[in-house]
């Protein structure tokens, strides 16, 4: 994709954004208009004696000119929304869109609470841009010189005391800019971390009760929050005093362009009317520039939303393959590894992992906690991306499978369970829309989930979510086991998908998955090494290498880390735990 | 609505900050000198109409409008400043207060309510609130005082002028009410359909993995479609409706000075006043009527503040736990459950119903019993993050309630499923539960927890950072993390929610070792999901269903428990 910038959400929607900033500077021009009416009947009144209905005339030309200023500045205002949410809710859908194109191992390490402040608040941040600042930065750039141009054409000298003060105003902006985007920076970071520990402390509250800790002596909670008060404390000194100084300096002009009227007009150089229309006019002729600093202040504020966004817009391309078609839906595929590596932050996670699981058969994946198994059910389900070798499916590289012809074949059960809000019946229908009422129950009955759907008042249109029924961590496990089988997957990935279940369903379970008779491939870790005793090939994973392969009896004979691994098991502790023999609980 | 915006500072902080005061103090001084020149413009005009000026005066004029703007902006250095200071103090203030707050409140309260719409008014309400604070009080008290004080001026100059030129502003203000009317009806709607889309959103995002893999994705982005468009049409709806009424504020503000001009010459006939009155009138009124605008729009977003304000209030609102007045102290640690109900707030069933039972001090008891039978929540009953519904638990015979929260942790720990680890260093999270414990007694806990040895191996050591929920720990890690907090705190009663997560046999048996010293000498309640590991416990409870169906040690249940003896027998099995 091409770089993604400022221009790209102006081409979002041109006309609008377009024509708000044209009606924008219109309007700016048109507050000018009342003044130039007052001017005139200024000189009018300084006659000897004044036309009054000439005057009359002006004062309903100002009245029209007051309006017809309005009227612009509302149809600026209007244009300018309808584009900027036009253009807001076109870059959520692309942002959506280029995270369901993304590679599925991109976003796994992405957290959704932070893809969805992207997504809503970053991208909501753009309405003040889009809407306010744009229109508003084009009348600061047309009106104020126009004004100038005008003023010198009435007095040039005048009109040059009426600039005096500006330069001195952007000096003292640029001081205070300078240094600013640390500070902003700086601040950003705090407002981020003190969010981050507030969200932690309700997390966290069971704890903070249980341990008589509060609010203050909670972590860095009341750190947090008072180093914002420092920091306002430190720096609002320098900060507020040069934007006080610069909103000053540019409503100061009067204090030149007075005298100097009185004085010229003492001298005869220029008339009353004229001194009067420098005094209304020169005041004003800076202050859109106010307006112009604030918003660029809130640019550099919006600057860490724009580069989130074109971080998530920029980084999804896919490489589009000419794929041949793909093996046939319905036989079991074989899985084969060869060679496979994996290394996060240069640690390797795996090391040279080869093996095959058997079409039809199942495979299990033990080892001690940290031995890389979760991080292998990732790599095949394309939720991390292997550094090297090769990882093959029916006998094609996963890389070379359309993204969405493999997910269809793959039935995954993480360990981390996600439902979505709706009924358990919404939920398992997610994996097959087509499914009838049979196949449905029949799916939660292999997945032991059928008995305990039943007995919820509801039964399968019980609600979930926030709200709705509380499952167990077990039933919700059961429930995405049913989700997976329905799909009558080729490849079944389970991720101690029995982890939360009571031995009783764990044993069900398995004997569900190991004797069902469509017999599609499935690959397994498990941390019960009775389990693994029932599959047919098991693999013993130590530090991110295979150290054996075989049937359970094989390893038990030949596998040191196997062994090991059964006899922590077989003793299965009670307490006090047995200890060995001399040695007392050091304790007390 | 300003007043009440003012007092809302106090309400929230419990306190007002002087340099807030003092900041407002100035100000007022700061808007006298913004004010003062129009006075000098008035005479200057006016001279230069009558064609009485001389030059003595200009330079008079200019050195006094030059000590007045020096006058200005040593009033804007003292008073920005200190409103700045005193806003952000006393907002930090509220903050901590609220937190506070929050930990008094039942954890019912808490659990049943939207997760991200407790931590918006957290954070994102009271930033509103504080933005407000710091940064509009200087605008409300410059942009009003200044017009204000000219009005005043131009009234005990001329007052039938000066009352024409006030016409349009009752007008404006009739705009600028309905406009505010119009946005907030608009705002609630839009405020619905946000929490709509953020929520749908966030689904979306956490279940997008589980959604490819199920090739639905296609359907949600239909439905997430329409609810952007649906965002959308909310969004300018709020910007757009009320658009022409506050178009119609900024025209009535800015039109007093034309009919002062239409209606004031008419007076002109009577001799009731004087041409060049009129036209100092005018050119006096219209840039300074003009800055209402400004102040209009101020009050439009006030409403917004009003509006947090209004949701951290219901927040503060909330009743705290009944604490009692004089807490009484248990001098001996059984546990007794009297006839015990509790039900969810949002649940019409009991989670637990018509619990009884005593468990002696110094004894180690064990719930069993499939998920779902309520053993999490009668933990949780007894750490009292919940109050029963019905019923009475004593610890020592003394009611919880009397024991009151802030007392229970000395008699109380519990170690979490989740282990509840916080981001900080591996020793804060330590001494969490004993604030004042010494570096050896601290290193010697985690050994006999079993976690010296791996938080030795850390390139930091004790001082590691732990991150978020300590996700840079293996679950086995966290889990004697939280062991060694509690052993540190050292309580006599012990809940243990033994973790369920995927551990392998060898970090099991470390955790085991971990527990086993953790649970001497102390009256100790365990979840347990082996029964193997209890069956030496003084008393194990069988649960089902939220009723306790048989209680007894090991071989007793064997015998008499159907339950137990079917959940023993499939255990041995596997």
């Amino acid at each position: 994709m091409k770089k993604w910038g400022l221009l790209s959400l102006l081409a979002m929607a041109p006309f609008s954004l377009g024509s708000a900033s044209l009606f924008a500077v219109l309007s700016g021009l048109a507050s000018l208009l009342p003044f130039y009416c007052l001017y005139r009947i200024a000189e009018l009144l300084s006659a000897a004696t004044p036309d009054l209905d000439a005057v009359q005339d002006w004062v309903l030309y100002a009245i029209f000119a007051v309006l017809l200023r309005w009227t612009l500045m509302s149809i600026s205002h209007c244009l300018a929304h309808l584009g900027a949410f036009d253009v807001i809710c076109r870059l959520r859908l692309r942002l959506l869109d280029a995270l369901a194109n993304a590679p599925l191992s991109r976003n796994s390490g992405r957290n959704s609470a932070d893809l969805r402040k992207v997504v809503m608040d970053d991208v909501g941040s753009l309405e003040g841009m889009l809407a306010h600042t744009l229109p508003d930065a084009a009348a600061a750039i047309f009106v104020p010189l126009f004004t100038f141009t005008y003023l010198l054409s009435a007095n040039w000298l005048l009109a040059l005391a009426a600039l005096a003060p500006l330069p001195i105003a952007v000096v003292i902006q640029i001081l205070m800019l300078r240094g600013g985007r640390a500070q902003i920076n700086d601040w950003n970071a705090m407002q981020t971390r003190m969010s981050t520990r507030l969200l932690e402390y309700l997390r966290v509250m069971p704890m903070i009760r249980s341990f008589g800790l509060d609010a203050r002596s909670f972590g860095q909670l009341a750190d947090t929050v008072n180093a914002i008060v420092t920091w306002v404390d430190r720096h609002s000194g320098r900060m507020s005093i040069g934007w006080a100084w610069f909103v000053v300096l540019l409503s100061a002009n009067l204090i030149l362009v007075a005298p100097l009227g009185a004085w010229l007009h003492a001298r005869g150089e220029v008339s009353a009317s004229t001194v009067v229309l420098f005094l209304l006019i020169a005041p004003l002729m800076l202050q859109p520039l106010m307006r112009l600093t604030f918003a660029l202040g809130e640019q550099q504020r919006r600057n860490a939303a724009l580069a989130r966004i074109s971080a998530l817009l920029e980084n999804t391309d896919m490489a589009v393959a000419e794929y041949a078609p793909p093996p046939p839906l319905d036989s079991p595929h074989t899985l084969e590894l060869r060679n496979v590596y994996f290394t996060r932050d240069a640690r390797t996670v795996l090391d040279n992992v080869t093996f095959t699981a058997v079409a039809g058969q199942t495979t299990a994946i033990v080892g001690a906690s940290g031995a890389g198994k979760t991080t292998l059910l990732r790599l095949i389900a394309c939720l991390d991306e292997i550094s090297d070798g090769d990882i093959l499916l029916a006998g094609r590289e996963l890389r070379d499978w359309p993204l969405s012809t493999l997910l269809e074949r793959l039935g995954v059960v993480p360990q981390e369970v996600f439902l979505f809000r709706g009924s358990i019946r919404d939920n398992l229908l997610l994996a097959c829309p087509s499914a009838t009422e049979d196949q449905l129950c029949e799916a939660a009955k292999l997945a032991q989930a059928h008995a305990f759907i039943e007995r919820l008042p509801e039964g399968y249109d019980t609600l979930l979510g926030e709200r709705g029924a509380q499952l167990s961590g077990g039933e919700r496990q059961r429930l995405t086991l049913a989700r997976a089988i329905l799909r009558k997957p080729c490849l079944l990935l389970l991720d101690e998908a029995t982890a939360h279940a009571d031995n009783d369903n764990a044993n069900l379970i398995h004997q569900a998955l190991l004797g069902s008779e469509d017999g599609c491939t499935v690959v397994m870790t498990t941390h019960r090494l009775r389990t693994a005793q029932q599959a047919d090939h098991i693999i013993v994973l130590d530090a991110g290498c295979v150290v054996g392969q075989g049937h359970h009896d094989h390893l038990l004979a030949e596998c040191h880390v196997y062994q090991k691994l059964w006899q922590d098991q077989q003793s299965t502790m009670s307490w006090p735990p047995p200890l060995p023999d001399g040695e007392s609980p050091q304790c007390s | 609505m300003l007043l009440n915006f003012l007092r809302s500072g106090k309400e929230l902080a419990g306190y007002t900050d002087p340099r807030l005061r003092r900041g407002l103090a100035w100000s007022v001084a700061e808007a006298i000198f913004a004010f003062l020149p129009y006075p000098l413009i008035y005479i200057m005009i006016d001279r230069l109409l009558t064609g009485t000026l001389i030059l003595d005066e200009v330079v008079a004029l200019g050195i006094a409008l030059f000590l007045v703007l020096i006058a200005r902006l040593f009033c804007a250095h003292i008073a920005t400043p200190a409103l700045f200071r005193g806003a952000y103090a006393m907002m930090g203030q509220a903050r901590l207060r609220i937190a506070a707050h929050l930990r008094e409140v039942p954890l019912g309260w808490l659990s049943s309510q939207h997760s991200g719409a407790l931590s918006a008014t957290l954070t994102r309400d009271l930033q509103i609130i504080e933005e407000l604070w710091s940064h509009s009080l200087g605008v409300f008290c410059g942009g009003l005082l200044v017009p204000a004080l000219l009005s005043v001026f131009l009234l005990w100059m001329d007052w039938q002028l000066g009352l024409l030129m006030l016409t349009s502003l009752p007008i404006a203000l009739a705009f600028l009410i309905g406009g505010q009317w119009v946005l907030m009806r608009q705002s609630d709607k839009l405020a619905n359909v946000s929490t709509a889309v953020n929520t749908e959103l966030l689904e979306y995002l956490q279940g997008m993995t589980v959604l490819r893999s199920l090739g639905q994705q296609e359907a949600y982005r239909v439905r997430l479609f329409h609810q952007f468009s649906r965002l959308r049409s909310a969004a300018i709806r709020l910007d757009v409706w009320p658009a022409p009424l506050v178009g119609g504020f900024g025209f009535a503000v800015e039109i007093g000075f034309a009919i002062a001009i239409g209606l004031g010459v008419q007076l002109l006939s009577t001799g009731q006043t004087t041409s060049n009155n009129i036209l100092l009138f005018a050119i006096l009124a219209l840039p300074v009527y003009r800055q209402l605008y400004e102040v209009g729009l101020a009050f439009l977003l006030l409403r917004f503040a009003d509006q947090a304000l209004q949701r951290t209030r219901a927040l503060l609102a909330v009743r705290p736990m009944a604490q009692p007045a004089t807490p009484q102290q248990p001098g001996h640690y059984d546990i007794t459950f009297d006839a015990v109900k509790f039900c969810y707030p949002d649940s019409s069933t009991p989670t637990l119903q018509g619990l009884s039972f005593t468990l002696e001090s110094d004894s180690l008891n064990a719930l069993v019993g499939p998920s779902g039978a309520g053993k999490t929540t009668l933990l949780q009953l007894i750490a009292r993050l919940w109050d029963v519904s019905e019923g009475s638990i004593r610890i020592g015979g003394v009611d919880l309630r009397d024991i009151g929260s802030q007392h229970l942790p000395r008699y109380v720990s519990m170690v979490f499923q989740d282990a509840q680890l916080f981001s900080g260093s591996i020793l804060e999270n330590l001494r969490a539960g004993a604030p004042n414990a010494r570096r050896e007694d601290i290193e010697q806990v985690a050994r006999q927890a079993q976690a010296h040895e791996f938080i030795s191996r850390l390139p930091l050591q004790y001082d590691t950072l732990l991150e978020e929920n300590g996700s840079n720990l293996s679950g086995g890690e966290r889990q004697r993390l939280s062991i060694a907090r509690a052993l540190l705190k050292d309580a006599p009663i012990i809940l243990l929610d033994e973790a369920t997560a995927s551990i392998d046999a060898t970090t099991e048996r470390s955790i085991h070792q971990a527990l086993s010293c953790l649970i001497q000498g102390r009256t100790v309640i365990i979840i347990a999901h082996k029964l193997n590991g209890i069956r030496h416990a003084d008393r194990i409870l069988v649960m089902a269903e939220g009723e306790l169906v048989a209680q007894g040690d090991h071989a007793w249940l064997l015998g008499h428990s159907p339950l137990y003896a079917h959940l023993w027998a499939q255990e041995r099995q596997d």
